[in-house]
């Protein structure tokens, strides 16, 4: 049976780097809870296209710059 | 804890109480001897219509209350309570897996009752089985509920 992909993100890095956002902060941008920043954040949780689009948007980014899959082989 | 997760930790509680008042009412009703009467399922569906009525409002008022709790316990650790009562996608996914496991209580619950007529049994009994299939499913939910809350951060 073929392994679950794993989807990475750069959103901590994107919120140090845009003045150190908080998780707060960005949660309130984007129309969700800070549990479920901390949740996408720490790889717990997929988001959905729409809520992965309006992150990235919320950093000026392209959703590939953001999100990653890996492919286990 | 957002708002939905901490209703849900309320949800568990009145889950818990409604439990234990719905087995303390049964097993009162069996030790009286009401269950053996030929009135014995208007006997339990009184009983069991006031329990729920019961739940309703006790899930109401502890909402409320719990909710004005979890402030001033908030505000007490970290200084501000926190004024956010959105539900999200993440909340909704959670609930919906919490409902599943509901929903397969309640559907087993039918099924013994079904089963439990056909193969002979008092049909007051098999309602009594349903009624906890019914109150523990939804206890087991919201556990299920929680456990995801906590496992997905």
């Amino acid at each position: 049976m073929a392994k679950k992909p794993k989807i990475t993100n750069t959103i901590r890095r994107l919120r140090f780097d845009a003045d150190e956002m908080t998780q707060k902060a960005l949660a309130d941008k984007v129309g969700v809870t800070r549990q479920t920043i901390v949740a996408i954040e720490n790889a717990k949780y997929y988001p959905t296209l729409e809520l992965a689009f309006l992150i990235a948007r919320t950093f000026g980014k392209e959703i590939n710059d953001v999100f990653t899959i890996e492919m286990d082989e | 804890m957002s708002h939905e997760e901490k209703n849900t930790v309320l949800q568990i509680i009145i889950g818990i109480v409604v439990n234990i008042w719905v087995i303390q009412k049964t097993r009162g009703l069996y030790a009286s001897g009401a269950m053996d009467q030929a009135d014995a399922i208007q006997v339990w569906a009184e009983t069991m219509f006031w329990v729920i009525i019961f739940a309703i409002v006790a899930g109401i008022i502890m909402a409320i209350i719990g909710t004005i709790l979890f402030a001033i316990v908030e505000t007490m650790i970290t200084g501000e309570a926190d004024q956010n009562f959105i539900s999200d996608e993440r909340d909704k996914m959670i609930a919906s897996s919490g409902n599943r496991v509901t929903m397969a209580w309640t559907g087993a619950g039918f099924i013994a009752l079904v089963a439990g007529i056909k193969f002979g049994y008092d049909p007051v009994d098999t309602m009594v089985v349903l009624m906890f299939c019914f109150s523990i499913g939804g206890l087991v939910g919201e556990l299920v509920k929680f456990a995801r809350y906590r496992l997905s951060i």
